[in-house]
């Protein structure tokens, strides 16, 4: 196995080879077809997000009830919404906000689970105890209260609505981590550094992580899709994003009253989130291989 | 009910699952053969014996079977199964004679006189007599006992029995609308000696004793409800037409639906109007649909600029398409309100109609010196309904430059919030629904439009305060002369459209799915579901 | 280890305090009269009033939260504000629905997602690999309504096959069983097979790979024990969510479990169901963690938990 020393990739700057670590893993992603085909659909689904106003072919929040539930027709091509809005153009301009809210929202949960992961397993005892009792509380805890509260305390807006699956997050990144780090800070090359007098921070940031990055990346790029259906059931208690904004979590579940008679409506914003999480999960497994030490040989 | 026919016929099915699946490819490999399934064979009518059994499936559980603690609908349908009240609503809203033969008032509307039918037992073997009514409202007046209904009947000073079969009431002062409160849900007869066996009066709720055509046999909560027929039932024109009835707590429309088109239920309380279509014209359902007495409407904060305009108030009015979102969001189940009450409560009379026209609500908006529109916010549940309802209306009000925030929240918290004493309300617009209970226009002005409903006190989420109103409302129920009454009503409805404290909406048209070998079951105009006469059809 | 377990059991008293104290509070904080909520819309102020003194809550709040302890401490829940039922009978009559469900669904889920996620990293990169991300993908995007009822519409109405919806024999467990596992086998197959992945490309693992048969096997296993860590763990999560109760997919089926009361408690804000089912859901997190804990001392018996200082 290889020292440790030279695995951190996105976190640590590593003196010994910066550059060759970087241009290595960014070939050996380049190599990666799937992995390519998902940065790809990322880079779509970005650019979709970006250039919504020009693209969407009708106004996304223009209502016409003469033309409520339309099916996908070469005028609208995704068919039409209950208030006969285009739901193509409610897609594209859905995209800004559902992949802020599912990467923003993912993306602080993680961090802040890694972070009391890492802690948790790295010195047990107490601080173990302490911090793995609260997020058992945190599961136990139910989102519709936790939601009821935050809007309660801090509102509405649609930060809140991507902090609160953040929090909603937390616990599981947090759990994954731990167990991992508690198997992985017995391997010998955690020895060898603490022998060297390597520091708390550097034996985490450096040495642990990178060897519990594969499941962290698997659960984060799922956690997108979850973090995109949540903020949907949050809109319904009046969080996040407000009608007549178009989000796809909310679309999905403004179809779920046409599952029968119009099933369009609820079929093309969970495409959609499956094209996000399906791009993400690709990008992630080739991250995953570029990023893994053993690989690099 | 497993042995019933759990297939369907293959064009329910597509009407059901129509373009989820595909209809061509699922016509392609569906058998070739009709499956229907006869009527017959989904639970015949009791061939020798055979006990008859009619499943029902309704949107949320019964919270409790003790009428005078009980404010629910939910709980309500399974009530009249049970119990009757002296007076009592038929199906279609009007007042009938239940265990009361006849009855008398004081022309200054405080003594009310009822003469009760004889020879009537409960569930339990008690003799339903004058004791047991006075029992029963003392009950309910005995604020030691908290219980739900204590609001409704405190306006009872006293009960005293006449004779055997007479039994006299007194209010603390004049209530017009006394006769109503009778027949509200809540004045269902309850036994007097199962309920005095309790120490905990809320004990009651779980084991109810009644007069009614079907007896308690047990609740399982989350689970099933079950009644079964009562054979000392005294009215025999009325009996029970089956042996058992249960009703189970279906949250989701989609599964009531597949319910019913498997076989599953017979009847279904509450399709949603957007599931309608799976449910009409099938060849084993039908819809069962009924005119309500529910009035929905936007109450403008009349106490605040920009609503306290009268002028602003019309305009909206005009501004709001109606009849597009009727045929839209209710699929044309429903029909524009010209009151503020509905045509099925006692006491209406037709009054106008604020007709679409948003040039005109554009000009009105402007004389009333808002030429560029302004913001605003509406509250609304969390239910997909009221979403709906509320974002066309937002679309149809921008048009004429008013910009509206829909703000959706949940149940409780929205309560929460409309409630709050008139200082801290942050009510601007709020989308809601209102029906009487007592099928009378008095509850269904004065707790919404009375200067006295101003919250917290109750629902006059318009915070409206006229005086004539007011006076008319008191002068309904000065009086138990119908006519006078009739008159002062039509007086305050008159003044509600002028004054247009509400965007007056619709009335909507309740909708049940019932299968076509029971009948006898529906949604009442109040939203209870009304399921005494249910049997089976040959 | 049997001290830790030990330990751990003890430490869950001081935690479930915490619980209790955290949820009281939460719960007064969260907006919504229990007393409106029990009156109704069109009560009187009286009426709200008078409830609210059956309710208890217009006592101090210390008041209430030490006379929830003691009742607690005796073995008492308390009596539901929705039904006047005891808190004990509501509950206890859907916990059985629950741990059914839990435990088919649950079955289904490792049944599932483990062979899917070892399968799909022997074959990496192959089209069994592809199909199997693509439908554990569809299994997380797809939400429990439209699964739900589908699965109803085609196995239920259409063949008969099953009862739509309801608690009683086993088979109205399949249905509400499959559309809650897959969300949870999908989850596990796709950790499955990146743990499966790390553990084919140590070093060694290939090294060994060239000596022969017998011995690759040997150290196969030994390496999948350490790799199944973070399978465990999510294993483990997604038994807790499921014993939690799945509140779309019981709404769906019309079945009577945890979920489901626990959301309709809160909007009625029946607090003390809620704050006994979630006193309960702690437990069974706690309980469960303690369980994947003991499971990764046993599959890397070099982890210790004691402290490092």
């Amino acid at each position: 196995m290889k020292a440790a020393a030279d695995m951190a990739p996105a976190l640590a700057v590593d003196r010994s080879r910066p550059r060759s670590l970087w241009s290595d893993a960014w070939a050996r992603l380049l190599k990666n077809r799937a992995a390519v085909f998902g940065g790809v659909l990322v880079i779509v689904l970005i650019l979709a997000a970006l250039t919504a106003p020009l693209i969407a072919p009708f106004d996304p929040i223009k209502q016409d009830l003469r033309s409520s539930l339309q099916p996908p027709s070469p005028t609208h091509f995704f068919g039409t919404d209950v208030h006969g809005r285009d739901i193509f153009s409610r897609v594209l301009h859905g995209a800004a906000i559902s992949l802020r809210i599912g990467a923003l929202g993912t993306l602080i949960g993680a961090t802040i689970g890694i972070t009391l992961g890492l802690i948790s397993g790295f010195y047990g005892g107490l601080t173990d105890t302490l911090i793995m009792r609260v997020m058992d509380v945190l599961l136990a805890f139910p989102g519709l209260l936790l939601a009821i509260a935050i809007v309660a305390a801090i509102g509405p807006g649609l930060e809140n609505v991507i902090i609160a699956v953040g929090v909603f997050s937390m616990p599981e990144f947090a759990r994954l981590v731990r167990g991992s780090i508690l198997s992985a800070k017995q391997q010998e090359f955690m020895l060898a550094a603490r022998v060297v007098g390597a520091r708390d921070v550097r034996l985490m940031t450096q040495h642990l992580l990178p060897n519990v990055l594969a499941p962290i990346l698997v659960l984060a790029t799922l956690r997108i899709a979850t973090a995109i259906l949540t903020a949907a059931s949050l809109s319904f208690l009046g969080l996040g994003a407000q009608p007549p904004t178009p989000e796809w979590g909310a679309m999905l579940s403004d179809g779920r009253e046409y599952l029968m008679l119009a099933p369009h409506v609820a079929t093309f914003p969970g495409l959609a989130i499956l094209v996000t999480v399906l791009g993400f999960n690709l990008l992630g497994d080739g991250l995953r291989d570029a990023l893994d030490p053993r690989l690099r040989v | 009910m497993s042995s019933n026919g759990r297939r369907v016929s293959r064009r329910d099915f597509l009407r059901a699952t129509g373009l989820a699946v595909g209809a061509t490819a699922l016509a392609a490999c569906a058998p070739a053969a009709p499956a229907s399934v006869g009527p017959a064979e989904a639970g015949a009518p009791a061939a020798a014996g055979a006990t008859t059994e009619i499943v029902v499936a309704q949107y949320a559980d019964v919270v409790n079977l003790d009428p005078q603690d009980t404010n629910d609908n939910a709980s309500y349908g399974p009530e009249k199964l049970m119990y009757e009240g002296l007076v009592g609503y038929n199906a279609a809203m009007e007042m009938e004679a239940q265990l009361a033969e006849r009855w008398e008032a004081s022309d200054d509307a405080t003594e009310f006189t009822f003469f009760l039918r004889q020879g009537i037992n409960f569930h339990d073997g008690t003799p339903f007599n004058a004791e047991a009514v006075k029992y029963n409202f003392e009950r309910v007046i005995n604020p030691d006992n908290a219980l739900k209904r204590y609001g409704l009947y405190n306006i009872i000073a006293s009960v005293e029995v006449i004779d055997e079969y007479t039994v006299k009431f007194t209010t603390t002062k004049p209530f017009g609308a006394m006769l109503a409160t009778f027949a509200h849900p809540a004045g269902g007869i309850i036994s007097p000696t199962a309920a005095a066996q309790y120490s905990d009066v809320h004990e009651f709720g779980k084991n109810p004793v009644g007069t009614g055509p079907f007896k308690f046999v047990e609740w399982v909560p989350g689970d099933h409800l079950t009644v079964e027929k009562f054979d000392g039932y005294w009215n025999s024109d009325a009996a029970a037409q089956v042996d058992r009835i249960t009703i189970k707590p279906v949250p989701e429309a989609g599964t009531r639906i597949a319910m019913l088109l498997a076989g599953d239920a017979h009847f279904i309380n509450q399709v949603p109007p957007s599931q309608v279509e799976l449910v009409v014209g099938g060849e084993d359902v039908a819809l069962a649909e009924n005119e309500s007495i529910y009035t929905y409407w936007v109450a403008m904060n009349t106490q605040i600029e920009p609503f306290n305009n009268k002028q602003v108030r019309q305009a909206l009015n005009h501004a709001v398409d109606k009849q597009a979102i009727i045929d839209v969001v209710l699929r044309g189940y429903g029909k524009i309100t010209d009151s503020p009450i509905a045509p099925r409560v006692w006491g209406y009379t037709p009054v106008m109609i604020y007709e679409y026209d948003p040039e005109k609500a554009k000009q009105m908006l402007a004389d009333a010196g808002y030429p560029d529109g302004f913001s605003t916010t509406m509250w609304i549940s969390d239910s997909s309904e009221a979403k709906e309802a509320a974002i066309a209306m937002q679309g149809q009000l921008a048009e004429v430059g008013v910009q509206v925030e829909v703000v959706p929240m949940e149940a409780a918290t929205l309560s929460a919030e409309r409630f709050k004493p008139a200082a801290e309300n942050q009510s601007q617009m709020n989308y809601a629904g209102w029906s009487p209970s007592t099928g009378d226009a008095d509850w269904a002005i004065r707790p919404l439009l009375a200067t006295e409903s101003i919250p917290p006190t109750s629902f006059n989420l318009a915070f409206f305060s006229d005086p004539d109103v007011d006076a008319a409302v008191a002068e309904g129920l000065a009086s138990a002369d119908p006519e006078v009454r009739q008159a002062a009503y039509a007086q305050a409805q008159e003044a509600i459209m002028d004054e247009a404290p509400w965007i007056f909406l619709w009335v909507p048209t309740t909708l049940g799915g019932i299968r076509k070998e029971v009948g006898g079951m529906l949604i009442q105009g109040d939203g209870i579901a009304y399921m005494r006469t249910a049997h089976f059809v040959e | 280890m049997f001290q830790y377990i030990l330990r751990r059991l003890i430490g869950l008293a001081p935690t479930l305090f915490g619980v209790t104290v955290l949820i009281f509070l939460l719960l007064k904080v969260v907006p919504g009269d229990p007393a409106r909520m029990v009156a109704g819309p069109d009560a009187t102020l009286e009426d709200i009033a008078l409830i609210r003194a059956e309710l208890g809550l217009d006592r101090p709040l210390w008041v209430q939260y030490v006379s929830w302890i003691g009742d607690l401490l005796r073995g008492d829940l308390g009596t539901s504000t929705r039904t006047y039922n005891p808190v004990s009978y509501e509950v206890g009559l859907r916990i059985p629905a629950t741990l059914e469900l839990t435990a088919i669904s649950i079955v289904i889920a490792v049944i599932v997602g483990l062979a899917a996620g070892v399968i799909a990293a022997i074959r990496r990169n192959s089209w069994i690999d592809y199909t199997s991300m693509v439908v554990a993908l569809l299994g997380i995007c797809t939400p429990s309504f439209w699964l739900g009822l589908m699965l109803m519409l085609v196995f239920a109405v259409w063949l008969g096959w099953f009862p739509t919806s309801g608690r009683g024999s086993w088979e109205h467990l399949i249905l509400p069983g499959i559309t809650l596992g897959v969300g949870a086998a999908a989850i596990i197959a796709r950790v499955t097979r990146s743990s499966m992945l790390e553990v084919l490309n140590q070093d060694y693992i290939r090294t060994a790979s060239a000596k022969g048969l017998s011995e690759r096997a040997t150290i196969l296993g030994h390496a999948m024990k350490n790799a199944l860590i973070p399978v465990v763990t999510i294993i483990g999560l997604q038994f807790g969510y499921l014993l939690a109760g799945a509140v779309i997919t019981e709404s769906v089926f019309a079945y009577p479990g945890m979920g489901r009361l626990l959301v309709e408690s809160i909007g009625f804000r029946d607090f003390p169901v809620v704050q006994a089912i979630l006193l309960i859901f702690a437990l069974q997190f706690a309980l469960i963690n303690l369980a994947i804990d003991i499971l990764y001392a046993y599959l890397d018996p070099r982890i210790s938990y004691e402290s490092r200082r």
